[in-house]
């Protein structure tokens, strides 16, 4: 025990009770769960952890051992806003990705590809701790997110200012967006939509080697095409989840998707031919691409209704990979390889083969920011920089 | 219409920067004390009466080869480097001038006479003529290429091509350069009563060139004889020399566009016709070229003000020429010559390698 | 002039860089004092000298040097302005609290090109239009042409995110940066290589900072292969509205055109004037192009219409370099009810660029959308002519002073939703202060920035030359946050705009200011400016 025995745990959800209602809080052994309705009722949790010096995890971002104050966004799950002349959506954090699809397909809007491997996520969760997965050639997630909602661990809420782009500084909402709630709470988002593409087309291809399948992505980038998708599976996920039948043995696919207006997509679709053919590439039948980048899609939602999908073994985690090393840890991976959500940057690797987490060069600097923001307050100070 | 000069100072002293990206010295240095813009700036402020009276204050107006590198970016028309030298000019008057160039008017007539003097130990006596249709104007700064020169004319027929009987091997450019517009049109007016007996005078230096053609009038000194460089001469010859046979290993050597003989007079393409012919596999180009060459740091008297900047111009025009695993310069001027030959580079000048083309097996 | 602390510092800083790279005379301080905010400008009338002259002026090599310049500053408590090129109109590099100038155009080189990751990792100091020539002369383009592109340097872009003018294709700056190196103000070095994707963008937080957070000397940047296509357009869009329509239609489509630039009816018409000049000529040519051009230029409509717009044009441009002030409103006015029935419309530019099928395919789903907006295209010539003098505009700056005016620059950016209220806000707001004009030229699928060009007469007094700018710039902000529009879209804050960052910001300044006391705890880098 840390000196918060469950009579202070006690204490503290009655404390908060006032303020969220006792229906909304729980105490579990060492740990006080909020569920909070309202921004201003996140507040009210971070001041209570804040002055009873305990630790506070929103989400799922931050896993702690010991007394803490949990702050779970299930009930912040409205769409606060939609403007359909530019495109932007305001949320509160809870949503998840698939519930907001839903509601954005209704106006014939979607959040784009680089939301579609997570659906199950709630905005805040993807924006704080954001999945290499979470991206396609178009950019990350991330990017998606114009502006933030927040309240800093001393309570502070904040709003960062919508701008398509701006020159004032810096860009303050990182100081939050993936950094898995170690300097606050995400509580909100404006979030750019698109348009539903009137036109859609699959693209994939087989290869001998590895190698020569992440050279053609390589190559398609390097032209200019940004694809929907990008996709590459090694020869036993290919064998498994694409089209047995059709694939010679151990071959590598390379997999599309295209889409947006007619002409464009036309043109990216026949130069993708054409790179790959010169490549050697076999071509796979769109069908089969098609099911296979859907599948990627699965969330919990999707599930339900297509239980075909259901068939996906857990998602495995990926780790970002950028290009001048992805066709060496392709090819070192191990069985059943992945490199999805490839951009100009780099792509995402997964297998099933354990991933050793990269070391982040930048973790002294985080966590001095995560301090200075915390400013008296319950985070120790990071010991040398 | 090209500004005057005052017009020219306000232009400079309120333009956003917009050549400074071209200008050699303000690239070598750094700095922004020398970008086109402040120099002009500063000679405004003197010619105002508001700058410190001091060599400090006018060291930036020293800052230029006069290359006019600005002047090609400028919509406006504005020729700094010509304006500065009339800055320098203006500093040496109110006794602020550079003191490298102490004494400069003294060093400059001797090193001509010496030119001169230097050239009929190379040339052949009978080969200097009182009056001839043309005559080479022996240069200051490679005495050999007079006769050099001379030698290819005699191949390529032009036997009648004779060395003017000068007792000053050079056109006076520095003078202007250094802020001695006096001493400039003292030497014009002498070097232009000895060139009274002759049509067309060759001539091997670029910026005596353009100080002739343009400046010989602009300072009141008439000259009789048509001024050509040694470039646009020989290229009238063209068809007389042998066509290079044996290709080299492509693209050897680099050529370096002389800035007074590009920018300020226009050639381009007659040394460029004559390599072609004459030179095996042609030349090489830099990837700035032709107007956006960039200086060999020679120009303007800055070896003599700054002569770690001018060092470091060359040094800077030189790294393509290291990247590309090259060894050769060719250029058309003198100066440019010397400049480019260092750091396991040997420059060489035009005629050099049309004697060496013309050279009968 | 007045020498403190810095100086003193001198000796110190040779030894740690070297004698010639180290000044202390006056005209070296003096050329440090000014950057191109126009404001400072107007003092060179005058030749008086500037207010904030730095102490010493430093050209460091490498980044160990910045390091060791930022410690030796930082034991003495002298404040430290990074320096690029100088080409800011903010004021963001002038030496408020003098000290030391660190001017990084000595650290400008191209450090590695990597073909296979179609990455360059360049010095900070490198100026734009070197860096664009050792890209290009290797085949490959960063896609970042600031209008500043000759005078500026790629840790100033960094430093106030800079916008190109293809940035709907390229992005800003920020969007073409994979990693960053930057000295803090402890002297610390912070290399971002390998952090993406591992939590907080740390770029981000450090991009746009100003100098403020630290100095910035070298990044890798994406780079493309250079474009082996350019296909450009001109179109007529009847009023403002359906220009905007018309670009808000192509971003929200997916399409990624490489320029977009709408000119409302006041910048169209001095555009079409500028190009008036060439038109008898282009008329007569042989060239195709160029007879395009000409037929554009026809497109003024009847003599009478062009001889009316031509008055007009004179008397604006008379009004905003000599009238009072009390007929500016009358002029702003004048123009806004004459220009939509002298039919000139507004000039639409638009190109798409890449690989050619993948170019010339995105053209023509662009330049369909355009037309359906109600754009009516006017052929290649206008966007080939744009394309040759994109940069001239800049010259007509010392026209301007030179002619007694000031001239300046405002660039603002809201969501699309707001747009015509931000445009019709601003024009409304300045027509009594000063000759405004604007146009369109960063568009995303979600908003827009909108260019606005004031002029005015700076008359003889000085002060209330100052008096007048600084009530213009008053007044454009004001009705540019008014309906929500962020203060700067490229030119960044600096220390014109540094008072409305609290209300640009609201509480989030608690995280610019958490970082600066991260970064720079001692408070030396860039002082006064950014509202820290």
């Amino acid at each position: 025990m840390t000196g918060h025995d469950t009579q202070a745990m006690g204490r503290h959800a009655a404390a908060l009770s006032g303020a969220v209602g006792a229906d909304h809080v729980t105490v579990a052994g060492e740990r006080l769960t909020v569920v909070p309705g309202a921004a201003g009722e996140v507040i009210e949790a971070v001041r209570l952890a804040r002055a009873a010096r305990l630790p506070i995890r929103f989400g799922g971002a931050l896993s702690t051992d010991g007394a803490s104050v949990s702050c779970d966004f299930g009930r912040m799950t409205q769409m606060l806003h939609l403007d359909e002349t530019s495109l932007l959506v305001h949320v509160q954090a809870g949503i998840t990705l698939g519930a907001l699809e839903e509601r954005l397909g209704a106006r014939a809007l979607t959040l784009g590809a680089a939301a579609r491997r997570s659906l199950d996520r709630r905005v805040g969760a993807a924006l704080a701790a954001p999945r290499p997965e979470e991206a396609c050639p178009r950019g990350r997630f991330l990017e998606a997110c114009a502006a933030i909602d927040g309240v800093l661990l001393d309570g502070t809420a904040l709003h960062t200012r919508m701008a398509p782009r701006r020159a004032t500084g810096p860009d303050l909402s990182h100081a939050l967006l993936g950094a898995r709630g170690t300097t606050g709470a995400i509580t909100g988002a404006w979030l750019r939509v698109l348009r539903r593409p009137p036109v859609t087309r699959f693209v994939g291809a087989a290869f001998g080697e590895g190698k020569a399948a992440i050279a053609v992505a390589c190559a398609l980038l390097d032209r200019g095409i940004r694809p929907a998708d990008l996709s590459i599976a090694d020869g036993a996920l290919a064998a498994g989840e694409i089209g047995g039948g059709a694939l010679a043995d151990r071959e590598t696919v390379l997999a599309l998707r295209l889409d947006g207006m007619a002409d464009p997509v036309a043109a990216e679709e026949a130069l993708a031919v054409e790179q790959a053919a010169s490549a050697g590439g076999r071509p796979v039948s769109s069908p089969l691409i098609e099911a296979w980048l859907t599948s990627l899609t699965a969330s919990a939602e999707l599930s339900r209704r297509e239980p075909r999908l259901t068939s996906r073994p857990h998602r495995r985690h990926a780790t970002f990979i950028p290009w001048c090393d992805l066709a060496a840890a392709f090819a070192a991976a191990g069985p059943r390889a992945e490199l999805s959500a490839l951009t100009p940057a780099g792509g995402a690797l997964s297998s099933d083969a354990p991933i050793t987490p990269r070391p982040d060069p930048l973790a002294i600097w985080r966590a001095a920011l995560a301090h200075a923001l915390d400013e008296g307050g319950s985070l120790p100070e990071p010991r040398t920089r | 219409m090209m500004p005057d000069l005052d017009a020219s100072l306000t232009l400079c002293t309120y333009c956003p920067k917009l050549c400074r990206h071209t200008c050699p010295v303000s690239n070598a240095e750094a700095r922004e004390t020398v970008i086109p813009g402040a120099k002009m700036a500063t000679m405004r402020l003197a010619r105002l009466g508001k700058l410190e009276s001091d060599v400090e204050s006018t060291a930036s107006l020293y800052a230029c080869t006069g290359c006019g590198a600005c002047s090609e970016v400028c919509l406006h028309g504005v020729t700094p480097g010509r304006h500065l030298f009339t800055g320098r000019a203006d500093a040496e008057r109110t006794g602020h001038g550079h003191p490298a160039l102490a004494g400069l008017p003294d060093r400059v007539r001797a090193h001509a006479e010496a030119s001169a003097r230097a050239a009929r130990e190379v040339v052949p006596p009978h080969r200097f003529q009182p009056s001839a249709e043309v005559a080479l104007l022996p240069g200051c700064d490679d005495p050999e290429a007079t006769a050099t020169t001379l030698t290819v004319c005699d191949r390529i027929g032009a036997e009648y091509v004779g060395v003017a009987d000068v007792s000053l091997g050079c056109g006076g450019y520095p003078l202007l350069a250094g802020g001695f517009p006096d001493a400039f049109r003292l030497h014009a007016e002498a070097l232009a009563r000895q060139l009274q007996g002759y049509s067309r005078v060759v001539v091997p230096c670029p910026a005596c060139v353009w100080a002739m053609r343009v400046e010989y009038p602009a300072h009141g000194v008439p000259l009789r004889p048509e001024v050509l460089h040694t470039s646009e001469f020989l290229a009238q010859f063209i068809e007389r020399l042998p066509v290079a046979a044996a290709a080299r290993p492509a693209a050897a050597a680099f050529y370096h566009d002389p800035c007074y003989l590009g920018r300020q007079l226009g050639i381009y393409d007659a040394p460029r016709r004559l390599l072609e012919r004459a030179f095996p596999g042609g030349v090489r180009e830099f990837s700035r070229t032709r107007g956006e060459s960039e200086c060999s740091g020679g120009g303007g008297v800055l070896p003599l003000t700054m002569p770690a900047t001018a060092d470091a111009i060359t040094a800077r025009r030189l790294e393509e020429v290291h990247e590309a695993g090259a060894t050769e310069v060719i250029t058309a001027c003198a100066t440019c010559k010397r400049r480019l030959t260092r750091d396991g580079v040997t420059a060489r000048d035009l005629v050099d390698v049309l004697a060496e083309a013309t050279r009968p097996a | 002039m007045r020498a403190t602390r810095g100086a003193e510092l001198a000796p110190a800083l040779r030894s740690l860089t070297a004698p010639d790279r180290v000044s202390t005379t006056p005209p070296d301080r003096l050329a440090y004092a000014r950057d191109l905010w126009p404001r400072g400008m107007l003092g060179l009338k005058t030749g008086q000298a500037p207010a904030h002259p730095p102490d010493v002026v430093v050209w460091p090599t490498s980044t160990a040097e910045v390091q060791a310049i930022v410690r030796l500053a930082v034991e003495n408590r002298v404040p430290i302005v990074p320096f690029g090129a100088g080409s800011g109109v903010c004021g963001g590099t002038l030496p408020l609290a003098g000290g030391m100038v660190v001017d990084l155009k000595r650290m400008r080189r191209l450090v590695n090109l990597d073909r296979a990751s179609l990455t360059a990792t360049f010095e900070a100091g490198i100026l734009g239009e070197h860096l664009e020539h050792e890209l290009a002369r290797r085949g490959y383009t960063l896609g970042h042409f600031p209008s500043s592109i000759m005078c500026s340097t790629l840790g100033g872009w960094l430093a106030a995110r800079s916008a190109g003018q293809c940035s709907t294709r390229y992005g800003k700056i920020e969007d073409m940066v994979r990693s960053v190196e930057l000295v803090t103000g402890t002297g610390e070095v912070i290399d971002t290589t390998g952090s993406h994707g591992l939590g907080a963008d740390f770029d981000q937080l450090l991009i746009g900072s100003e100098g403020t957070l630290g100095i910035f000397t070298r990044a890798v940047v994406a780079i493309r292969p250079a474009p082996e296509a350019r296909i450009l357009r001109g179109f007529s869009m009847p009023r403002v509205a359906a220009g905007c329509e018309a670009i808000r239609r192509v971003m929200q489509r997916g399409l990624r055109p490489s320029v977009v630039r709408l000119y409302d009816e006041i910048d169209t018409l001095m555009a079409r004037s500028s190009a008036a000049k060439e038109e008898k000529a282009a008329a007569e040519s042989e060239d195709p192009e160029e007879r395009a051009v000409a037929g554009w230029l026809g497109l003024l409509g009847s003599e009478q219409g062009k001889r009316m717009r031509d008055g007009l044009r004179r008397r604006l441009v008379g009004a905003a370099l000599g009238a009072s002030v009390g007929r500016m409103r009358v002029l702003n006015r004048a123009a806004d009810a004459l220009l939509p029935r002298l039919s000139g419309g507004c000039l639409l530019i638009v190109g798409c660029e890449g690989d050619r099928p993948l170019a010339e395919a995105e053209a023509r789903a662009t330049f369909r959308e355009i037309e359906r907006a109600g754009g009516k295209d006017l052929g290649p010539g206008p966007g080939e002519r744009w394309l040759r003098h994109r940069y001239d505009v800049s010259f007509k700056l010392s026209k301007m002073f030179q002619a007694g005016a000031f001239a300046d620059t405002m660039e603002v950016a809201v969501s699309w939703d707001r747009l015509l209220d931000l445009y019709r806000a601003v024009r409304e707001a300045l027509a009594p202060l000063c000759f405004v004009m604007a146009h369109f030229s960063h568009a995303y699928a979600d908003g827009c920035s909108i260019y606005f060009s004031f002029a005015a007469a700076a008359g003889d007094d000085q002060a209330l030359a100052e008096e007048r700018y600084d009530a213009i710039w008053r007044t454009a902000l004001a009705a540019s946050t008014s309906v929500g529009a962020t203060i700067s879209h490229h030119h960044g804050v600096g220390l014109s705009k540094a008072a409305y960052m609290p209300a640009e910001h609201g509480e989030s300044m608690a995280i610019f200011r958490a970082l600066k006391r991260v970064l720079d705890p001692h408070g030396i880098l860039n002082p006064g400016k950014m509202g820290l």
